[in-house]
């Protein structure tokens, strides 16, 4: 019967107590001898456990609980686990219990004999029902101690305790008050652990225990641990730690201890005590189990502290550990918010590199996400944070459609802040080849104004000798029969308008068509207007608009700006407001600037009535009204 | 081997993992994993369940919809004692094998029957394009898909409200068979509409609209445009929103009480969302005043 089995198995355990006293004995006369058979047992033990106890679940399991039983021999030897999926050391104790409740009686068939002489015993086998109070009274220890584990194999926790208290109201022989000893306190601890009592009913029990002498042992302090772990309070648990280090050798924190402690501190974000009692492990020489290491990571990614985070990473692989899959993404994710993008970039390559390369190779990435981090790249001027992102991108779309535009130009940006021209007009012509269709309707994608603006700035940051060297390089790349993006080449125009440097952005037009056989935009004549705009080549300016009606390009709204700008700064207000008007014919409304600038010129110029006409149009547009700037303009000319 | 057989082979593992995926009607969903168009018995099969689970268990919104060009229409009122005819797919009938489930298009049968549900547990920054091509096949429209935000605008859950209980069936099978989204497992189940002040109160600023979160008393709507000039923004681009009230004090909050001000939440409109993305990329963490600006994307 199932039922006769845990009974069974439960005596056994005491059983090999006794047996243990035997072997103890004889360990003592013949040390060689035992402290073989002792190791063979121990490893034969641990295999057993290891291979239980997989998934370090020491939540409800009694993995952690499980003694060896390789008792005193093996008392001051601290196995150091390097095996990342076993975060438990063998336990010391004074006293076998037979509280060993993984333990498999397998190592035991070689006391058959002993086994066989114990079989007929009534206690042994048969659930019985409660024994009646008196008789409970009478027990001695050890007895008490069989019953109580009995039950408690059973899983009849009431029963354990009701034993317990029973056990304890009876008097003694003598007339005194019974004093349990460490095993049946430890079993009652165990009994009210399960059935999930408060931590503070048990610390009270280890009061008591105190106040009798026993001292609790480390098995104690893992029952207390667990209670408190059931109810999430890492201080307490941070308590029950100190008291462990004050106690003697028989109950020193183990690793499963350091483990609850630590988890605990994770939960409760509390990293910085985390991170101490994380160092107090290694220094004590456990290591800690995979829970722990991805409860600290998943705790430092939601509280943003990334630098805790890449150091529990670097922790984690060189002790071989792999992380939950989703907290690596997620800290790629939250380390763009803080723009740290080291932490970003090894969250990344532990996905390419480590373990998690399999289960990775099927994950789908959400555009945003990796646009996210590519932004955080671009930030940074991070290529190699912006490559691995771009790859991983690539990798999850897997060809069914091409990245979107803002993808592109996050990456773009990325590239252009780090200096790679190259990568950037080839992802550029990429980009242009791959939306196409959607330019027609979206036409600032690729403006150098707006859109591609980091790649002119980061042109323009070497003056005339960046802007040479990235025209040259287009060349190069053509005369290589690579493709060049015309955007490109509009970028490297407006980079030279940047420097106020008419000369060189009208070669650069005139190259379009001769040295890339390729046609100006709408975006090239404008920014050649914004070049000699600027410089108050107002004939040239008008020159280029004739150009565009010949060749049929489209003036936009930032042509009219500009030519609006353009007349402007020639001081001309009147054909300011012809331009404003022949914008608003072709259906684009001025934009705020572009109003303001006029006005102020009829203001400089004193021209009252253009201005009125200013400020109707402005208010006609929508735009707020400019009268503060006409109080200011007065003050400045009274103080002047 | 029929095509029938061969959905069932592949639907397989789905079995296994639909459980962990499907919210609600998971006993229904695992028999759907099986269907094959071609066979009619099963589509007659597939029809019946049909009527008895809508008429039941889902909270459906019945609306007298336009149909979208299905050939086949039962008037509504039968519904309940007629079983509802078949769903007539378009696309090719014969499994494409582990593949995409989703290359078999579907169109509703009947127009009336449209599903709302919610989608939880997305990653943090995923954008509509992103949803509307993880659900590829399931008939959505930009329109479909609304985020739905808290008070305080954090992202809550994306409603969706599907064209019809096929399609909703079918986006569980997609979540099933492609596993994680950026990381995460999404979750599918069944919520109606709800509306609140504060997701109403942005839908004029959706898709290409930024959030700043901590933006300082001082700062007026002039300061934020000159924050974002370079941008091109929309007309009247700015609005305040109103001022999450402080928290009551209590013993635990008083000493913390003094470091918070009160702190303005302001929403920026651009011209498209290219540019909101772009203001987004290039403005994070920008200074603003004194401090430094946290700006969300707004879907």
């Amino acid at each position: 019967m199932a039922s006769l089995r845990p009974s069974s198995r439960c005596l056994l355990r005491h059983l090999k107590g006794d047996a243990f006293f035997r072997v103890q004995g004889l360990s003592r006369s013949l040390s060689s001898l035992s402290l073989s058979s002792l190791n063979s047992w121990g490893s034969a033990v641990k295999q057993e456990r290891s291979s239980k106890c997989d998934g370090t679940d020491f939540d409800g399991t009694f993995c952690g609980g499980g003694s060896s039983n390789c008792g005193q021999s093996v008392l001051g030897i601290r196995k150091l686990n390097t095996s990342a999926t076993e975060s438990q050391t063998q336990l010391e104790h004074d006293v076998p219990t037979p509280a060993g409740y993984t333990a498999p009686p397998s190592p035991l068939r070689s006391y058959s004999p002993v086994l066989s002489g114990f079989s007929v015993l009534p206690t042994a086998g048969i659930p019985a029902g409660l024994s009646p109070p008196s008789e409970v009274g009478r027990f001695s220890l050890e007895s008490l101690g069989r019953e109580m584990s009995n039950r408690l194999s059973l899983g009849r926790l009431e029963e354990t305790i009701q034993l317990f208290e029973d056990w304890v109201k009876v008097p003694d022989l003598d007339g005194k008050s019974k004093i349990p000893n460490l095993m049946v306190y430890n079993l009652l601890l165990h009994a009210k652990l399960r059935i999930g009592a408060d931590p503070r009913n048990l610390l009270q029990i280890v009061k008591e225990m105190e106040m009798n002498g026993v001292k609790p042992n480390l098995l104690t302090y893992n029952f207390l641990l667990r209670a408190v772990f059931r109810h999430r309070n890492s201080f307490m648990a941070e308590n029950i730690l100190e008291r462990m280090k004050k106690s003697g050798p028989e109950a020193q924190p183990d690793g499963d201890a350091y483990n609850f402690v630590i988890v605990l501190c994770a939960l409760d974000r509390r990293l910085g005590t985390a991170m101490k009692h994380l160092q107090d492990m290694y220094d004590g020489g456990y290591v800690p189990s995979k829970t722990t290491y991805n409860e600290l990571v998943l705790a430092a990614t939601r509280s943003l502290r990334t630098r805790v985070a890449v150091s529990v990473l670097k922790e984690m692989k060189k002790h071989n550990v792999v992380p939950q899959l989703q907290n690596i993404v997620e800290l790629a994710v939250a380390a763009t918010e803080v723009d740290d993008s080291e932490c970003s970039l090894l969250a990344l390559r532990f996905l390419t590199e480590t373990e998690l390369r399999k289960s990775a190779r099927n994950l789908t990435m959400d555009e945003g996400s990796v646009l996210a981090i590519l932004s955080c790249a671009a930030r940074t001027s991070d290529a190699d944070l912006s490559k691995e992102a771009w790859n991983m991108l690539l990798n999850s779309l897997r060809d069914t459609k091409p990245p979107q535009p803002a993808c592109y130009l996050a990456r773009i940006h990325a590239l252009s802040a780090a200096g790679d021209f190259d990568t950037a007009f080839s992802t550029l012509h990429e980009m242009q080849t791959a939306h196409s269709d959607s330019q027609k309707t979206d036409t600032e994608m690729l403006s150098p104004f707006s859109s591609l603006r980091p790649l002119v700035l980061a042109c323009t940051r070497g003056g005339a000798a960046a802007l040479d060297a990235a025209y040259y390089k287009l060349a190069e790349m053509h005369s290589q029969a690579k493709p060049v993006a015309l955007a490109a080449i509009n970028c490297v125009i407006q980079g030279c308008s940047n420097i106020w440097d008419y000369d060189r952005a009208y070669q650069t037009f005139e190259s379009i068509g001769t040295t890339f056989s390729l046609i100006p935009d709408v975006h090239s004549c404008n920014a050649l207007l914004d070049a000699f705009g600027k410089n108050r080549r107002t004939a040239e300016v008008l020159q280029i608009y004739k150009y565009m009606e010949e060749m049929q390009i489209k003036p936009d709204f930032r042509t009219y700006n500009l030519l609006i700008d353009a007349h402007v700064v020639n001081r001309d207000a009147q054909a300011a407001l012809d331009a404003v008007d022949s914008m608003v014919k072709a259906g684009h409304s001025p934009s705020r600037e572009t109003i303001r600038n006029i006005h102020r010129r009829c203001l400089k110029e004193g021209d009252e009535e253009r201005r009125k006409e200013v400020d109707r149009l402005a208010r006609k547009f929508g735009y707020r009204d400019f009268g503060v700037y006409i109080n200011r303009w007065q003050e400045i000319g009274r103080l002047a | 081997m029929s095509a029938a057989q061969a959905l069932r082979r592949v639907a397989a593992p789905v079995r296994n993992c639909a459980a962990r995926y499907l919210g609600g009607n998971v006993a229904s969903c695992q028999f759907d994993a099986n269907v094959a168009a071609a066979s009619v018995d099963l589509r007659g099969f597939r029809a019946r369940r049909l009527s008895t689970e809508t008429d039941s268990g889902l909270e459906s919104q019945a609306k007298l919809s336009a149909d979208q060009g299905a050939p086949i229409r039962t008037p509504p009122q039968q519904a309940a004692s007629v079983p509802r005819l078949i769903l007539q797919r378009t696309g090719d009938p014969e499994s494409t094998g582990a593949g995409e489930p989703a290359a078999l298009h579907v169109s509703p049968s009947d127009g009336s029957q449209k599903v709302a549900a919610k989608i939880t547990n997305a990653p943090k920054y995923i954008l509509k394009s992103d949803v509307l091509w993880f659900f590829r096949g399931c008939n959505l429209k930009p329109e479909d898909v609304v985020f739905m935000y808290d008070a305080k605008y954090r992202s809550k859950y994306i409603q969706i409200s599907f064209s019809s209980v096929e399609s909703c069936r079918l986006a569980q099978r997609t979540l099933a068979m492609k596993g994680r989204f950026g990381g995460r497992y999404l979750k599918l189940s069944q919520e109606e509409p709800k509306m609140d002040e504060a997701n109403t109160l942005i839908n004029h600023f959706r898709g290409r609209s930024l959030l700043m979160n901590n933006v300082p008393p001082t700062v007026g709507a002039e300061d934020v445009e000159r924050f974002f000039s370079g941008y091109s923004l929309d007309n009247q681009p700015i609005k305040y929103l109103p001022q999450i009230p402080p928290p009551p004090v209590t013993r635990k909050t008083s000493a913390t009480q003094a470091k918070q001000e009160t702190e303005n939440r302001v929403l920026i409109r651009f011209k498209t969302h290219l540019e909101a993305l772009r203001a987004l990329r290039e403005k994070q963490g920008g200074f603003c005043s004194v401090k430094a600006m946290e700006l969300r994307y707004v879907e």
